[in-house]
């Protein structure tokens, strides 16, 4: 049985310079296997997906290798073959499902234009086969929900439309481009299992691109690694997240948050460099600790270290024998101090959105020195609780006191002590800055307005921040979109403690940022909480990732808090049901690796 | 400059979000629009011809309404471009003509533009039932044509300067507070608005001091087509006999007084035709270069 | 190129082209049309067809290149947009793409921009009626504000306004036909 499709040599280029984005790709999928393809944001990843289908973004362009679907290489064919080719033989499931849909069309004809397409037997009815695509991911298949529109569908239904528009002419191939993200964790292992009984029951391969290992890795029997444009690393997910052959894959994995053990992350220095700047030799070498002379000279090939494993490094064997390193240590948590008054203690706070009340209740202590997290669904009253404490939600009822001192609704009629002494970081680092401000001005702002220092002073304490937060001086000249988004985020932490804040409010700060950024900045926020005292209030989504910074942990949901106690003890035997579900619906190397090696092998698996 | 990326955007993050309008640095902004060869012509009309409506004066042969020949002669002798209907020099009246234009067109843009920017960013910021009556307001302004706004007035109290640049400018307050208020409500929207706010800032250092720096760039689109029509407005009202000195050398009542001549001596129509398009087309150049440089600014932002 | 052109001419003041043609089509380089468009007081305007031709010209002149940029931008935007490349990538024909998934999307800004020239139509164009000596509401106006005639002008300008106030009406239910995600706030 031959392979389902076979890449090589895929190079993609810059249209108008010619600069290569994507080389040297090569690998294989046969029918019913998922391979994963793994892949910051700039690796190429996504490039590689869409030209599986003949695809390529606006200025970039195809300009070597093959992608052979059967017999058949798609960058051969001329346009109106490959327009045949898509939605039959191989289609796409997109990132976005809310803006993939036509806002203005029905779904029911959005489903079934994309059968009278590839139809050529012209058989005009289609509603006995859009009923059996309903069912088949789990969707309601009566003609009332087909006629409605895409805002009228949630984020998980959307997506799933978007798989039965792909499953729908049985292709041979289907390419998934992160198609869980922004959808809940519940959602998410819905749709994932969705994924995996479809492929499995019709025999059709798979590409799935993600940032995200863990998810990759419950999915995927084999997985490809991209960094700079090319694969790194390609081989079955167990060995690799057992011992991964290549710097990258290695330090990747350790910054990926665990539910057990209290680990600290270690990100990895320096950032990936865009198309055109990269260096000649090992694309990786400038940021491996590992690197010799022979790895800035010359590209490594790809090159097998044991049986369809391969690895793109010349130390590949050294690799594979070192220790995890700071990866994996247990982290220094202070104990919280009882005693002294909680840095903030909120009673039955009740806040709403006009007249919808999505808070109910809720009471909350934080302790001096102490960081709880936060963790809940969206939708679950996390962030107004966060944004009522900062003064930036006005619509609320109850008490929130700072040290004791109650505090008003409005920011703007509190203290300047009280906002001083309350910081937040919001999530989107794109957002968070003032595009037509300098860094040293935007880190500067609040010693302006709370009158802590001013000229020179100023000047010196800009300094100091940026240098804590491990930015060299000289990004105080700089502008924020010359910044990367892990940057940025360093940029809004300086600007939070520049003024020596009580309480730190940090509201999912890094959900817009890679795995490995991640890493780093939870690594900066811990330490820096630790060595400053501060109290943090850690908002987020991700509960394997409160195990890396957090003390305590309140979960969420619909408004209420479920359950609280000490991190470890929650993650370890939740007692509430929802608190449990979540914990099962998370996606973690641990439990997926454990489960992956339970599974039946392939009939025959593929490499090169 | 790769097409794909800026430098901030690769590897430690997620690719930004396409983000409308994003303003770049202002005056990057202008320098890169002057790439484009649409913006390089605009800004050389009117530059051309602005030079020409000030130093006019200064270099014509006659005064504006010296008689130097017989009505409507062609070009020779004394007048080089002729005489118009009164015997006067077509080319010294040319010259003289564009400064009253120019000046009313200036200066009621300038006012409607202060005015209207303040009032849409108060009412992009304000989000709540002020923004509802600021807007309504402006839409009561905005139901009669500028132009007809501009008559009545005149016709009301006189066709004094003053009258003609308060009507335009209040008839470009609202039109400017729209587009104002729709460039600022996406950027009210963002975090570095709010983590303001939780500092305490007070209101109006964030609308003027944050707000305003980041909805330059279709602000400055709309003052170059405002400026057009500034000028289209004086120009027709002046055509229509009413200028504030009607004998006075003025492109508008040149081509009105001149048109009966025009198979005869055409240059005293043709002349200030010529100069009022150009000087329209090239204000209008200038504002597509900068909406095309935008527009650019954000495709670049948002490719892969 | 072409939109250059349409940017010089949407940038013309009206009367400047309305003059413009005159010079061309009627009085100087060729004569096929008639200079003036008066309409004798009790008959229609369609009665003296050839006089109708050049002011309708001018106003197409004056009107057209907004609504024919504002299309080119907005079909552009939506070019771009995920749901057409989507479109593209699930194999449909691309006139199936252009006509069903492009062009609803692209409409919305577009009645707006209709509608604000039409609404400029009824009375902004007292010049082209001037030049052409064509009795419109703007003469009116005009002539009812010169001679003190109250009634008059207040009539015509709750005209003026009304129009106003339909054609936007209009424009918005017109924006809500081919936006759906409108609908369901009514």
């Amino acid at each position: 049985m031959s392979a389902a499709v076979s890449v090589e040599n895929l190079r993609i280029e810059i249209a108008a310079t010619g600069t290569p984005v994507v080389s040297d790709v090569s690998f294989a999928i046969a029918p019913g296997e998922i391979l994963g393809l793994v892949g910051e944001s700039g690796s190429g990843k996504t490039t590689v997906g869409l030209a599986l289908l003949g695809h390529a973004r606006r200025g970039l362009r195809i300009a070597g290798g093959s992608v052979l679907l059967g017999d058949r290489d798609v960058l051969t064919q001329d346009e109106e073959e490959r327009r045949k080719l898509r939605g039959s033989a191989v289609s796409y499931v997109p990132q976005d499902p809310a803006s993939s849909l036509n806002p203005a069309l029905r779904i029911g004809l959005q489903l079934r234009e994309v059968l009278d397409a590839h139809d050529s037997g012209g058989a005009r009815d289609y509603s006995a086969r859009i009923a059996e695509m309903m069912r088949a991911v789990a969707l309601p298949d009566d003609r009332a929900f087909l006629k409605r529109y895409p805002h009228e569908l949630s984020g998980g239904q959307q997506q799933r439309i978007g798989l039965a528009m792909a499953f729908a002419n049985r292709p041979r191939l289907i390419v998934l481009d992160e198609p869980t993200t922004g959808l809940d964790v519940t959602t998410q292992a819905h749709v994932l299992s969705t994924v995996r009984e479809l492929a499995a029951l019709h025999d059709v391969a798979a590409l799935y691109v993600s940032h995200d290992l863990a998810v990759v890795a419950a999915l995927a029997r084999r997985v490809a690694v991209m960094y700079a444009g090319r694969v790194v690393e390609l081989g079955p997910a167990d060995a690799m997240f057992a011992s991964a052959g290549h710097p990258y894959t290695r330090r990747l994995i350790g910054a990926i948050p665990r539910l057990t053990g209290g680990r600290s992350l270690v990100g990895i220095p320096g950032r990936a460099l865009s198309p055109g700047k990269r260096p000649g030799g090992c694309g990786f070498a400038p940021r491996c600790d590992l690197r010799i002379g022979q790895c800035e000279q010359e590209m490594p090939e790809l090159r097998p270290i044991d049986t369809d494993h391969m690895v793109r490094c010349i130390r590949a064997e050294l690799v594979m024998t070192q220790d995890p390193g700071k990866a994996g240590e247990p982290v220094e948590m202070p104990a919280a101090d009882d005693a002294e008054v909680p840095a903030l203690r909120i009673t039955d706070l009740v806040a709403s959105y006009g007249r919808h009340e999505v808070v109910h209740s809720v009471s909350l202590a934080l302790a001096a020195h102490e960081c709880l997290a936060l963790v809940g669904e969206s939708g679950s009253g996390k962030t107004t609780i966060a944004r009522a404490v900062a003064g930036l939600h006005h619509a609320w009822t109850g008490t929130i006191a700072l040290d004791g001192a109650e505090l008003h609704p409005s920011a703007r009629k509190r203290g300047g002590d009280a906002r001083r002494r309350i910081q937040y970081i919001f999530q989107n680092p794109y957002g968070s800055l003032n595009p037509r401000r300098t860094v040293g001005q935007i880190v500067a702002q609040p010693l302006k307005i709370f009158g802590t220092a001013g000229g020179r002073e100023a000047d010196k304490r800009v300094a100091e921040m940026l240098e804590r937060v491990s930015l060299s001086s000289g990004y105080a000249r700089r502008y924020p979109d010359q910044l990367s988004g892990g940057e940025r985020q360093r940029v809004a932490i300086a600007r939070a403690l520049v003024c020596d804040p009580t309480v730190l409010i940090c509201d999912e700060v890094t959900s817009a940022l890679d795995v490995s950024v991640q890493a780093a900045i939870v690594e900066l926020l811990g330490s820096l909480q630790r060595d400053l005292g501060l109290s943090m209030l850690f908002i987020t989504h991700n509960l394997p990732l409160v195990r890396s910074i957090a003390q305590r942990v309140a979960v969420l949901s619909q408004g209420r808090i479920v359950e609280a106690g000490e991190v470890g003890q929650v993650l370890a035997n939740p007692s509430q049901p929802y608190t449990r579900q979540l914990l099962s619906d998370t996606p973690s190397l641990e439990t997926a690796i454990a489960d992956v090696s339970l599974d039946e092998p392939p009939a025959e698996t593929f490499g090169k | 400059m790769s097409a794909v990326k800026g430098a901030g955007e690769v590897g430690g993050g997620i690719t930004a979000p396409a983000e409308s309008p994003v303003p770049f640095r202002n005056s990057s902004l202008i320098f890169r629009a002057l790439r484009l060869w649409r913006t390089r012509i605009g800004a050389a009309l009117v530059g051309a011809l602005v030079l020409l409506a000030i130093i006019g004066p200064y270099v014509a042969p006659y005064g504006p309404s010296v008689p130097v020949g017989e009505p409507n002669s062609t070009p020779g002798g004394n007048a080089v471009l002729g005489t118009d209907y009164l015997g006067q020099d077509v080319l010294s009246r040319f010259l003289y003509g564009g400064r009253g234009i120019l000046v009313m067109a200036v200066i009621a843009t300038a006012i409607g533009l202060i005015v209207g920017v303040a009032i849409g960013l108060v009412a992009a910021y304000a989000r709540n039932a002020l923004d509802d009556v600021l807007m309504r307001g402006m839409d009561v302004i905005m139901a009669f044509p500028q132009i007809m706004l501009a008559l009545v007035a005149v016709a009301v109290v006189g066709p004094q300067a003053w009258v003609i640049v308060v009507a335009i400018a209040l008839t470009t307050v609202p039109r400017i507070a729209r587009v104002a208020r729709g460039a600022a409500q996406p950027v009210v929207e963002r975090d570095f608005i709010a983590c303001s706010e939780a500092m305490g800032v007070p209101r109006w250092r964030i609308l003027f001091g944050e707000l305003l720096p980041n909805t330059l760039g279709p602000l400055m689109v709309e003052a170059s087509l405002r400026m057009t029509y500034s000028i289209g407005v004086i120009a027709a009202l002046a055509f229509l006999g009413l200028a504030p000195d009607p004998n006075g050398a003025n492109w508008g009542t040149m081509i009105q007084q001149n048109q009966i001549a025009l198979s005869v001596q055409p240059w005293g129509a043709v002349m200030p035709i010529i100069a009022i398009a150009l000087l329209t087309m090239g204000t209008g150049l200038i504002g597509d270069g900068i909406a095309r440089t935008a527009a650019g600014i954000d495709r670049s932002r948002s490719a892969e | 190129m072409s939109s250059i052109l349409l940017l010089a001419l949407a940038a013309l003041p009206e009367f400047v082209v309305a003059v413009v043609l005159v010079i061309l089509l009627a009085t100087i380089v060729f004569h096929v049309l008639p200079a003036i468009s008066t309409i004798p007081p009790g008959s229609q305007p369609w009665d003296n067809i050839p006089a109708l031709i050049l002011p309708c010209l001018t106003l197409v002149i004056a009107v057209a290149p907004y609504v024919a940029r504002i299309m080119r931008a907005s079909m552009i935007e939506v070019l771009e947009s995920d749901y057409v490349e989507m479109a593209r990538l699930k194999g449909l024909p691309e006139r199936t793409v252009l006509l069903r998934h492009a062009l609803p999307n692209a409409l919305g800004p577009v009645f707006q921009v209709i509608a604000l020239n039409l609404a400029y139509l009824a009375g902004g164009i007292v010049v082209v009626e001037y030049v052409f000596n064509y009795s419109g509401i703007g003469s009116a106006l005009q002539d009812a504000v010169v001679n003190h005639d109250l009634p008059v002008v207040q009539a015509l300008a709750m005209l003026i306004a009304a129009v106003y106030v339909v054609l936007n009406l209009l424009a918005d239910v017109a924006t809500i036909m081919v936006t759906p995600k409108l609908r369901t706030r009514l």
